[in-house]
Order: structure tokens, then C-alpha cells, then sequence
């Protein structure tokens, strides 16, 4: 091999290099960036997701006590005996948006409730008017006679 | 390398491997987030697919009966008022299982179509009872439940009864063998005694005595000359079927076979069967196939037969003059353990005799005994030498020194083989030769003086009892002309190879034997469903019955084979099978009947267990005398089906 004279840092290779190397770097901080983002807009949504998850269990377990009213209620759930009650469902009202609210502990996250079968449909919560981001769940469940869907919805 | 050659600089080893790493790490970073995404669909799913099962078995019958098949079978009553409150699920598990698949598809779909726009499926047990046609995907949520079902139209609350008898009245058959015996050479009449006893409390129903004999010159002078059963007088009522006369030389002999109906004559309790006949220049004797067969109806208790047992096999009484001989045969059930037995012979009147050979005088054998073979397992002397024969070249001339009266006890357990014993038993005879001067007895009183008669006792254990409380034995004996046997039906043949069946409630067979009846005989070889079962020891070795083991049986055709033949192997062409030859078979049927459908009220449970259980036991002709009844009050419980493992999978 014949060497040249010349210091290396100026040769042609070394320019070369360098612009490879900050593409590269840039590439990568570029994907970082987006990563990060995107990490946190996942964790964001999984833990809005538990809380669809959370704000929809309430209809399939029973609170405490088993039958409660709106004086006695230390947990909120609509279910007796497999199937939705009724009354619970009329209770709702009387404990209001606010109390269900501090009840099921979904920090700045508002809730819906829709609630729709063969000639029933029944609603609860604070409609999404002015949402900014809206997360919506479906489950089914028994009420009376017949299964209905009920529908969940929390936003911010 | 010299980078002046002008060539491309971007593809150096070292910019290569650094767009390598890069390149791999930016791959890296989109998977993670696929994952998570994939991780949340199927948390979804996965909640749609529990939904979907709790409210399968939370709806109930009466919530769905507006869905266009379970209303259908309401109408049509298919599905009853006390059906309403079943739930979803069992009543599409009652369906499945219960063979209407269509209905169970039917109502799933009729269900679920309304409650998803998912992908769906309902299984259980690895088939798949409904699912919505649509594409598959990977990813695929499960719910599962176990559950057991209820039957479609009873109760879920009520009674129950179960039944099972104590005692019954049952008909059964018992066969009371006449084992081959008789006198020796050019015999005066021969004099056979039997003594049996029936069980007490019996109604006997029918009996016909079998008698099979060789006797006289011809079919015309056949010294039949005494059968008395009880006392009375029979010997004219036999009805002779079958008659062979054959004849060597001065020879003339006749084998004959009849029968005799003696229902009247026989008695429960002590029974005595006297016979005396006659064959002046040949051998009198009993021939195989003679035997009484009695069919009564019997009391009987419930219990659990044992798994010990010892059974006395008792000589009959025979006075033979010139000699007694006679062979008796028995059984050692297949998986027997710690068999043993003995051999009590009670001889009377024997010549004792000797000969003088040698320069001294030497005992000769007068007693014999053969244990499953043609070599004696016992003789008393030393010599079976004779100085001259006389009487038609016969007679063997010895000096008789006395008479004696051997009395024998032969522990013969290790002569023993599974299956089909025989033991043959010679006093003053031997064969075609006889040496006797007048009478011999093999001594045998088993009702009046039975530890002084002659018997063979056999001792063993079996694994398990044959029997267990709550069930009843059955014996049933059926003749060759009245299976199916390879034609002639009625008439005697060698070979003769038949074919029966074994009905699905005769399937636990615990004991199985073919009674051979022949006229001449020389040795039998007998075969079940291509077995060999037994093959006689030595020549004239013909039992009376053959073991047959229940093991080789089976539930539908079964075929036995019986052939004579000669000692070098050939096929007898004068000793013929008999048609009144049978085969007998002891099998178990259940006295008791389980819980069974739920009642409004014990008493409807109690009388529909005892109506099963009559019903079950009827079959068979057993009528339960006294029955004994379990009723309990049920709620809940799921019965028809399950537990099984229902899934619903959502994609």
C-alpha cells in the first residue's frame, strides 16, 4: 500500500465519513424523537384504557354494600345476581354526576354511559362536547331479560 | 487498498458496517410499538369474549323465548315450564349432547347474532357446535366455562329413588352329571347308585333324565333292567332316540341314548337315582352325555359369593361285577390361585391277587387310579402279570389271596391342570382285560354317609368373588340341536361343530361348560371359538362335561367344535356326537337399579325405581320377593351430561 504525505482529516474519506455519520445522527435522533412521542402516547392510552376498562367494570360487579342506596354506597357497581339492577341504575341519578365521579376516580377523564337494548336505552354521564381526545369501549351485559350493549365512553 | 484507484469510496468495510448498525436500530423501534397495539386489541377481545359468556349463562330460557327456535320448541313442548329457568348454555349443551345438533346450532346463532358484529365461535370437547362464517385472524380471544347440563323436560328438583332386591325367586338349571363308570369284561349287570340332593324350597319346574349306556348284545336284548328314581319303577318310560348297535367278531353291543321325564318323580331335598343293566359278553357301562337336568325356581338371598372356595366331586355308587371302574371330571376355573385336591376312594370287595413269577410270589395291581393321563398315577401291586387268560380269551387267572376294601386318600395337586380335570378310578378291571371274581364297589353315599364315600376334593382362591351382592347367577343349558350346528340338526355326526350366541345381557359369563353325549367314544378333542379346550389324556378318557373359560367367550356368535378321534390322531368313523349334547352357562344379571329420573314425590321416585328394577330382573325370569328402596329430595342437581368445557373464542 502507498501512503500518502498528506494529515488524514482533510482528506476526501474523512468528509465523506463525517456526512455519513451526521445523516446518521440525525436519522436517528429524528426516530428518538418520534419514539418518545409515541411511547408516551401509548402509556397515555393504556392508562386511559384501564380507566375505560375500570369505568366499564362498574356494570359488572355488584359495590359495596351488595345493595346499596345513595346514602349508604362506599363502591359503585350496577350488577346483582349476573344481571344489571335496575334500581341501581335509577340510583345513579339520585347520586349524581359529580359523586359518581369522585366514586370511580378517573382524575381530569369525564365519563358516558350509553346503554341500549331492544326498547331500552339509557344514558349517564357528561356527553363529549368539547373533547379533546375521546376513548370508547363496548361490552355486553344482562339487563332484566335480554342482553344489551353498553357503551363507554371517557374523554378529556 | 489504494484509495486513489479512483473506484467507489462508499462501499469501505467500515461506512458498510456503520449503515449496518444504524439501519438496525431504526428497524428496532416500530416493533415495540406493533406489540403494544396488538396487546390492547386483544384485551378488547377478550372482554367481548368473557361478555359474551357470562351472558350465555346468565340469560335464561324464559329471556330468550321469543328467539325463533326456543319459541318453536316451547309450542311444540319440546322445551316444558320447568325448563324456562335453565340457562342458555345448558340448554344448548342438553341439545348437542343430546344428538340435536341442528337445534343447538341453531339457537346459538339466533343468540349471539344479535349481541356482536364480531367473529365468533361456541365449542366444546373439541367440536365445534356453531361458529359465524368469517375469515380467521391471528389474534383470537377465549372464554371458558365448565359446565354440566340437565335433561330436557325433567326436573331439576324433586325425588329420586334407587331399588335393589334382597331376595328373589329365580329359575335356574342344575345338571346332575352321570360320569362314564361301569363293570369290567363280560360283565353281569352293573349296579350305579346316585345320591344327590337338591336345594330345599325349590318348585322344579321340569326334569329330564338323559340316559346314555352301553349295554346288551343287541338293539333288541338290551338287559336294561332296572331304573328306579325315589323308588319308582322308569325303565319302560325311556324314549330311546338313538340306538348303535356295532359288532366284532362273537361281539354284539349296543350304545344307546333316550331320555326320561322324572319332574314327578324327583323331590327337593335328598334324591336317589338307581340303575342296573346288563352287556354278557362285553363291557356295561355309563357313555358320556348321561346326566339329569333339572329346572327349578329358587329363593334366593342377596349375597356376596366367596372367593375361597372347596368343592367335593362325589363318585357315584358303582357295584360292577367282575370289576368297577368309572372316571369323574372336574374343573379348575382359570385364574384360580393355591389349588389343591385330594382323592378319597372307598373301594369294597376288591380281589386281592398275586402271581408266582420269578422264583416268588409278586402282588398285582387291582386298584388303579389315572390322574390326567394315560399313566397311573396309583396302582397296589407291582405286576399286572396273569397266568392264563380264559372266558373268550379274556379272562386273566391269578391267584386271589383275599378280599380287601382300599381305602385311599392321593393328595393329586400336582397333578392338577387348569380347565378340565379327569380322574379315572379302576377296581379289578383294566381295559379290555378283567381278572375279578365277582363284585366290586366304588363305595359312594353322599347324602347318608358322605366322609366315608369316595369324592375328589378341590380347594381354591379366586382373585374376585364371581359374584357381588346385588347380583344374581343364571344358568341356562342349551342342546346342540338347538343351536345352530353344522347339519344334520338332530342327528349325530363327528366332527360336530356349532355355533351360538351370547346375548349383551349374558355378557358376564362366570362359568361356561360343554356336556358331551356321544354313543362309542375313543378321545375328544373339543374346541371353542378355534381354542383347543381340552383333549382327552389317554383313550376312553372322555369326560362328562368340558370347562369351558369365559375369557375366550364373547358378546355374539361364538362356535364350538367337538371331534373323536383315534390315539393315532385319525377321525373316529363309528363315534359320533350326540345332538343332546349342550352347552351350559352361568351369567351374572344385576339385582339393582340407580337413581334414575327426579319425581314430583318419593312415593312416584320409589315406584318407578321398583318398576325398573322389575323390569331389569324380569328379562331374565327372577322375580324380586323382597326389595329394598332409597329415596332422597334433590335440588340442582345437573345430571344428563358433563362436566364438559364449553369455549367461546372472538376475533
Amino acid at each position: 500500500m502507498c501512503l500518502s504525505n498528506k494529515g488524514q482529516a482533510i482528506t476526501y474519506d474523512f468528509f465523506v465519513a463525517m456526512g455519513i455519520f451526521f445523516v446518521v445522527l440525525v436519522i436517528i435522533f429524528s426516530y428518538w424523537a418520534y419514539s418518545l412521542k409515541e411511547i408516551e402516547e401509548t402509556r397515555t392510552k393504556q392508562e386511559v384504557f384501564n380507566l375505560l376498562t375500570k369505568a366499564s367494570e362498574v356494570w359488572f360487579k355488584e359495590g359495596y354494600p351488595v345493595y346499596w342506596d345513595a346514602e349508604s354506597v362506599a363502591e359503585i357497581g350496577l350488577m346483582n345476581d349476573g344481571r344489571i339492577n335496575v334500581t341501581k341504575l335509577e340510583l345513579l341519578n339520585a347520586i349524581g354526576y359529580q359523586k359518581f365521579l369522585s366514586f370511580m376516580n378517573l382524575g381530569r377523564y369525564n365519563v358516558l354511559y350509553n346503554l341500549t337494548g331492544d326498547g331500552i336505552s339509557f344514558e349517564f354521564g357528561r356527553r363529549p362536547l368539547s373533547a379533546t381526545n375521546i376513548y370508547r369501549l363496548e361490552r355486553i351485559g344482562v339487563l332484566s331479560n335480554q342482553a344489551v350493549k353498553i357503551e363507554t365512553i371517557v374523554w378529556d | 487498498m489504494g484509495l486513489k484507484s479512483g473506484k467507489g469510496f462508499v462501499f469501505s468495510t467500515d461506512v458498510l458496517i456503520g449503515l449496518s448498525i444504524a439501519l438496525l436500530l431504526l428497524s428496532m423501534i416500530p416493533l415495540t410499538f406493533e406489540k403494544r397495539y396488538a396487546e390492547t386489541s386483544l384485551q378488547l377481545l377478550s372482554y367481548e369474549a368473557n361478555d359474551l359468556m357470562n351472558v350465555f349463562t346468565t340469560l335464561t330460557v324464559a329471556d330468550m323465548s321469543n328467539t325463533p327456535t326456543i319459541k318453536n320448541l316451547i309450542e311444540k313442548g319440546v322445551i316444558q315450564g320447568k325448563d324456562l329457568n335453565k340457562t342458555i348454555l345448558d340448554l344448548i349443551g342438553s341439545f348437542w349432547y343430546a344428538g340435536n345438533e341442528s337445534v343447538a346450532q341453531n339457537i346459538t346463532k339466533e343468540v349471539f347474532n344479535g349481541l356482536s358484529n364480531k367473529c365468533f365461535s361456541l365449542e366444546t370437547e373439541n367440536e365445534t357446535i356453531y361458529e359465524k362464517p368469517c375469515p380467521k385472524k391471528d389474534t383470537v380471544a377465549v372464554a371458558f366455562r365448565s359446565l354440566s347440563g340437565y335433561e330436557m323436560g325433567k326436573p331439576i328438583s324433586g325425588h329420586i329413588a334407587r331399588a335393589w332386591a334382597t331376595k328373589v325367586l329365580k329359575n335356574t338349571t342344575e345338571i346332575i352329571p352321570f360320569y362314564p363308570e361301569g363293570s369290567g369284561w363280560t360283565a353281569d349287570r352293573v349296579e350305579i347308585t346316585k345320591k344327590f340332593s337338591l336345594p330345599t324350597g325349590i318348585t322344579i319346574y321340569d326334569a329330564v333324565l338323559y340316559v346314555s349306556v352301553h349295554f346288551g348284545t343287541s338293539k333288541t336284548q338290551a338287559e336294561f333292567q332296572n331304573l328306579f328314581v325315589n323308588g319308582v319303577q322308569k325303565k319302560n318310560d325311556v324314549v330311546w332316540l338313538y340306538l348303535q348297535e356295532e359288532s366284532s367278531g362273537s361281539e354284539v353291543t349296543t350304545a344307546a341314548y333316550g331320555y326320561i321325564n322324572v319332574k314327578n318323580e324327583l323331590v327337593a331335598g335328598s334324591n336317589t337315582i338307581y340303575l342296573a343293566f346288563g352287556s354278557p359278553n362285553y363291557n356295561a357301562h355309563v357313555h358320556p352325555g348321561m346326566r339329569l337336568i333339572v329346572t327349578y325356581s329358587l329363593l334366593q338371598d342377596m349375597f356376596t359369593a366367596n372367593r375361597s372356595f372347596t368343592k367335593r366331586y362325589y363318585f357315584d355308587d358303582v357295584v360292577g361285577r367282575t370289576g368297577a371302574w368309572s372316571m369323574v371330571s372336574f374343573y379348575v376355573p382359570e385364574n384360580a390361585m393355591n389349588v389343591t385336591a385330594k382323592l378319597k376312594l372307598n373301594g369294597k370287595n376288591v380281589d386281592d391277587t398275586r402271581v408266582y413269577t420269578g422264583g416268588r410270589w409278586r402282588n398285582s395291581t387291582d386298584v388303579k387310579v389315572y390322574v390326567n393321563s394315560g399313566t397311573a398315577f396309583y396302582q397296589d401291586g407291582d405286576n399286572e402279570y396273569c397266568y392264563s387268560y380264559s372266558d373268550r380269551g379274556y379272562y386273566c387267572n391269578r391267584n386271589i389271596v383275599g378280599e380287601m376294601n382300599p381305602m385311599l386318600e392321593l393328595d393329586i395337586t400336582n397333578a392338577l391342570v387348569n380347565g378340565t380335570n379327569v380322574v379315572s378310578v379302576y377296581l379289578n378291571c383294566y381295559g379290555d382285560t378283567h381278572w375279578g371274581d365277582s363284585t366290586a364297589e366304588i363305595y359312594s353315599d353322599p347324602t347318608s354317609d358322605p366322609e366315608n364315600s369316595s369324592y375328589i376334593e378341590v380347594s381354591y382362591e379366586l382373585p374376585e368373588p364371581p359374584f357381588y351382592y346385588g347380583e344374581i347367577d343364571i344358568n341356562k343349558d342349551v342342546l346342540f340341536g338347538n343351536l345352530d350346528c353344522w347339519r344334520p340338526l338332530w342327528n349325530a355326526s363327528n366332527p360336530k361343530n356349532c355355533t351360538f350366541n351370547i346375548s349383551e345381557s349374558e355378557k358376564k359369563v362366570v362359568e361356561s361348560f360343554v356336556h358331551i353325549a356321544q354313543g362309542f367314544s375313543s378321545m375328544i378333542k373339543a374346541y371353542v371359538n378355534s381354542r383347543l379346550t381340552f383333549v382327552s389324556p389317554s383313550t376312553r378318557a372322555v369326560p362328562e362335561s368340558i370347562y369351558v373359560k369365559p375369557s375366550i367367550l364373547s358378546v355374539g356368535r361364538n362356535n364350538i367344535s367337538l371331534v373323536d378321534v383315534q390315539p393315532g390322531g385319525s377321525i373316529s368313523s363309528t363315534n359320533y356326537i350326540l345332538p343332546w349334547s349342550s352347552f351350559e352357562h352361568t351369567y351374572i344379571v344385576k339385582s339393582m337399579v340407580d337413581y334414575g329420573h327426579v319425581f314430583n314425590t318419593s312415593e312416584e321416585a320409589v315406584n318407578d325405581a321398583i318398576e325398573r328394577l322389575k323390569q331389569q330382573i324380569g328379562k331374565e325370569g327372577i322375580n324380586a320377593t323382597d326389595i329394598q328402596v332409597d329415596s332422597k329430595s334433590i335440588y340442582g342437581i345437573e345430571w344428563l351430561w358433563g362436566p364438559s368445557m364449553f369455549k367461546i373464542s372472538v376475533w
